[in-house]
């Protein structure tokens, strides 16, 4: 069976510290999959691995069957999978509606002269991509800020748009470093109930890591747990939290 | 009375000049910076290329038997903008990427290096000696009082203000208004992140270094023939100047540095005419230390957010 | 026992002498080497141009009449981009390569400092164009200069400004050991003269735009101004200053008078008075030299040619009187008798000067033709 991600013996040593061990893993088209572990436990390394932001030292990463490891981040993310940070790396000095047409540049004729004469081409690339940008905002309901500068936001607001920036660029896959940092109870349903829409809807898988067990349990397929950058456990999230192993390592910690 | 004020008029007109080549200049480094945080040290190198290409454009122009001053400075122009940008492209390629994300400190000797290089490459090229351009463009406006002090507005000084006020406009809406300039925005926020929205941003960057240089290239082709003289060390003292415009504006902002660069060249002026000529990089540098003090990041800069 | 052993020892000893002897005699004689040392790259290589070219000449005029005492003559070149650091480094290159005559240096910033090491090593130095006075005034005894001084260009200068009558008159200088100190000399012989100096200013050279100084000298209602520099600086100013609308009178010291000066800056250098050397290519006692030079092509009345070549030719006749190449003993023939070079007599005193140097001075006015005319005022 083909998966949509499938990811084999990674290895990421930096220096003496070998911070990912073996570790293995895979999702399905539309399955939501959560990385668990203590903190420190090597899990933005996974995630920097995956997306080509690290060269990872060992392993093989396969996307839509293609292999990816050691492509530049920019041409993994081109393929379809993008990512957000554990803090919202929006680009604060622009505006809501500028964050979401930069993600979409590699949809746009690249040609400068075509920009620079305005070609139909190019024009029409751009009304495209304004009316995917007017799309996501109103999913994610912030159309009505659309002008104001995404520095200006609220928190929850910034994470709303940071997964609407992931959107516009039409992924296969999004990662989700800690999306509900931050967020009170009230906004985590929110994105419980956005990322499962989301999922529903836009035939998307969801990579996903996080530390609020209820949303953990709630809204995933299947869950890895990563220790110390090896793998402990993978499986349902019943069978994870009926998991002896897994409890002694560190269910409780919230 | 009048006279006073025809004075301080005529040192004004020499300061906007004098800003303006500052200004263009300084939006090569402070673009630069803004985007891999690094200094071009050699940045007034490609402005000196840029007059030399000037030059022989032109000289090559004359002997065809083109006469017209706008047709000699729009064609020195064009070719200077497009042999600059490509310098500007291959600076770094050459000085700067192959030692990204290592050591400041060898970025910082490669970028000299460079420097050193393009002078010298330069000098045995072209000898070391001034070269001299007959004025292009003679003439001018004068007014004030005939028996006491008469300011000169000449023509040429008023080309080099619109051109320059042009420059900075198309660069504004090219930054602002199209894809290519929201990606160099977003890169000089967060590289990182940009990359991984899908954009080469390898590109992006000698994008900007091309921009940077297409900038000096404006300015190294008027003031070339505005001033008449250049030599291989022009670029040296000019670039200097032009870097502290561009940290005085807020280093890493582009309305900074054009702000930064006029204040400079003004200041200079002043300086140079009301009290002495000598006193002229005192204060420059004075006003440089001045405003840190209070606003440690420039005029316009803002702190920056550690770029993880 | 020893005695023997002595007496071996001295036949031995004479020996080695006459064979020592005899193998000179046999060798092919050592060239005398003479180093021109100057400005041969960099800003101000024009002047070194005229240096390097009036010594070659000398050089291959005294090897085709058979060298000099009975040797070859060797010419070895050395470039101080007229830059003091770099006159230290040629001054020593030469005392190791042990060149016992230098003809150098040019601008008096490089002078200065390699004289001193010329002095201490006892390397005969004749310097073609440097006129600060303070080269000659250290006591040394290996210092000359077939020109003279700026002292007394100075006071001649002031000379020349104040038969033009001005009003208002300007000194600027360009901070450097010759500007600086032709521009103070012009400063107090003009005021001593009665004439009214309103401006002394420094301006730093290599700056591009100078118009800041050109309104003032027209706020100040200037109608002279006298620079003490060198040409690039003078170019860029009087164009500048013709753009910006000032129509006063410039005048120059031997640094800004050659053609280089209207090549950079055409129409505006039309007009400049610049005092200098007298230039002796007019002379009738000069005109075969003076073919010579032009056949080679090399312009003899550009300002340091015929000083250099005479600063060879009487070096060499030193060399002869003296009737060796030991700088002891040349350095006192150079001051025993009068020469006869192509810069007219000259007769060294005890400091290195020409003796009536006050003499040796002319004005000329330039044309935007690049041409020169010899001017009394």
């Amino acid at each position: 069976m083909s998966h949509l991600l499938e990811a084999t013996d990674l290895k990421m040593q930096f220096g003496g510290l070998l911070a990912v061990n073996n570790v293995s893993l895979h999702v399905d088209d539309k399955e939501i999959v959560s990385v668990i572990g203590p903190n420190g436990a090597g899990k933005t390394t996974v995630f920097n691995c995956l997306t080509g932001f690290y060269q990872p030292t060992d392993g093989i990463i396969l996307y839509k069957g293609e292999p990816i490891h050691g492509l530049p981040g920019h041409i993994i993310s081109r393929k379809g999978v993008v990512r957000t940070f554990q803090h919202v790396r929006l680009f604060k000095e622009m505006t809501v509606i500028e964050n979401l047409l930069v993600a979409q540049n590699r949809h746009l004729n690249t040609s400068l002269l075509a920009g620079l004469l305005k070609t139909k081409g190019y024009r029409k690339a751009e009304s495209e991509a304004m009316d995917r940008a007017e799309y996501w905002l109103k999913q994610v309901d912030l159309l009505d800020k659309a002008n104001w500068l995404a520095g200006n936001l609220a928190y929850g607001q910034q994470r709303r748009l940071e997964i609407a920036r992931c959107m516009v660029t039409e992924p296969g896959l999004i990662m989700l470093d800690e999306p509900a940092a931050g967020l009170n109870p009230k906004e985590t349903s929110d994105l419980d109930g956005l990322i499962s829409h989301l999922r529903d809807e836009f035939n998307l898988a969801v990579l996903l890591i996080e530390h609020d067990m209820k949303l953990v349990m709630d809204i995933s397929d299947r869950i890895y747990v990563v220790n110390q950058g090896a793998p402990l456990a993978q499986g349902t999230p019943e069978e994870i939290q009926n998991n002896p192993d897994v409890i002694k390592a560190y269910l409780g910690e919230d | 009375m009048a006279d006073q004020f025809y004075l301080f008029i005529q040192q004004l007109f020499n300061g906007f000049t004098l800003g303006s080549a500052y200004a263009l200049i300084a939006i090569g480094y402070t673009m630069v910076y803004g985007i891999i945080g690094m200094i071009n040290f050699a940045h007034g190198e490609v402005y000196m290329i840029s007059s030399y290409i000037g030059f022989i454009v032109i000289a090559a122009l004359m002997m065809m038997g083109v006469d017209s001053a706008f047709l000699l400075i729009t064609g020195a122009m064009i070719v200077a903008i497009t042999l600059t940008s490509v310098y500007g492209f291959s600076i770094e390629r050459v000085a700067y990427r192959p030692v990204r994300g290592q050591n400041r400190l060898i970025a910082l000797i490669s970028a000299i290096g460079m420097s050193i290089f393009l002078q010298n490459y330069v000098r045995v090229g072209q000898s070391s000696r001034d070269i001299a351009m007959p004025p292009l463009v003679e003439g001018g406006w004068t007014f004030g009082n005939p028996d006491g002090f008469e300011a000169t507005l000449t023509y040429m000084r008023v080309v080099i203000w619109v051109i320059t006020i042009a420059a900075m406009i198309a660069l504004t809406l090219f930054v602002t208004r199209t894809k290519m300039g929201r990606a160099c925005r977003a890169c000089s926020e967060d590289l990182g992140m940009t990359n991984l929205l899908g954009i080469n941003t390898n590109f992006i960057i000698a994008l900007t270094f091309a921009i940077g240089a297409a900038m000096a290239a404006v300015a190294g082709v008027l003031l070339g023939t505005f001033y008449g003289v250049i030599n291989p060390y022009v670029g040296f003292i000019l670039g200097l100047k032009a870097f502290t415009a561009a940290v005085l504006g807020g280093i890493g902002s582009i309305p900074g540095a054009m702000l930064g660069g006029m204040l400079l060249g003004i200041a200079e002026a002043m300086t140079a005419g009301y009290l002495s000529a000598e006193y002229k990089d005192v204060v420059s540098f004075g006003l440089l230390i001045l405003v840190l003090l209070f606003r440690p990041y420039g005029i316009l800069g803002k702190p920056e957010v550690e770029k993880v | 026992m020893i005695k023997h052993t002595m007496k071996a020892l001295g036949v031995a000893a004479i020996a080695l002498a006459v064979a020592a002897c005899s193998e000179k005699a046999d060798e092919p004689k050592e060239a005398i080497k003479i180093a021109v040392a100057g400005p041969f790259s960099g800003p101000l290589a024009q002047f070194g141009e005229m240096q390097i070219s009036g010594a070659k000449k000398a050089v291959a005029d005294l090897n085709a009449a058979g060298g000099l005492l009975e040797r070859p003559v060797e010419l070895v070149e050395l470039d101080d981009v007229c830059e003091p650091k770099q006159a230290t480094t040629v001054a020593n290159q030469v005392v190791s390569a042990e060149i016992s005559f230098v003809i150098g240096h040019l601008c008096s910033s490089s002078t200065l400092p390699a004289s001193d090491v010329y002095e201490d090593a006892g390397v005969v130095m004749i310097t073609p164009a440097s006129t600060n006075p303070e080269i000659t005034e250290r006591g040394y005894e290996y210092v000359f200069r077939t020109v003279g001084r700026d002292d007394q260009q100075g006071p001649f200068a002031a000379g020349v400004v104040k038969s033009l009558a001005p009003t208002n008159v300007a000194v600027v200088h360009d901070k450097s050991a010759y500007g600086e100190g032709l521009a103070s000399q012009v400063n107090e012989n003009l005021k001593s003269m009665g004439v009214n100096v309103v401006m002394y200013e420094a301006i730093t050279a290599g700056e591009a735009d100078y118009s800041p100084l050109i309104a003032k000298l027209k706020a100040e209602s200037i109608d002279l101004m006298f620079f003490g520099g060198y040409d690039p600086e003078l170019a860029k100013i009087m164009r500048q200053g013709r753009d910006g609308g000032w129509t006063g009178q410039f005048v120059g010291g031997d640094g800004v008078s050659n053609n280089k000066i209207v090549e950079a800056a055409g129409e505006a250098a039309d007009g400049l008075i610049a005092t200098q050397p007298k230039s002796y290519d007019g002379e009738a006692s000069n005109a075969a030299l003076v073919a010579e030079f032009e056949a080679l092509g090399v312009n003899a009345s550009d300002t340091f040619v015929l000083p250099s070549y005479a600063a060879v030719m009487a070096l060499s006749e030193a060399i002869t009187a003296a009737g060796t190449a030991d700088t002891a003993a040349v350095k006192d023939a150079l001051r025993k008798q009068v020469f006869s070079t192509a810069v007219g007599n000259i007769q060294w005193d005890g400091k290195g000067d020409i003796v009536g140097g006050e003499n040796t001075f002319a004005a000329y006015l330039w044309k935007k033709d690049g041409t020169a005319e010899l001017k009394t005022f």
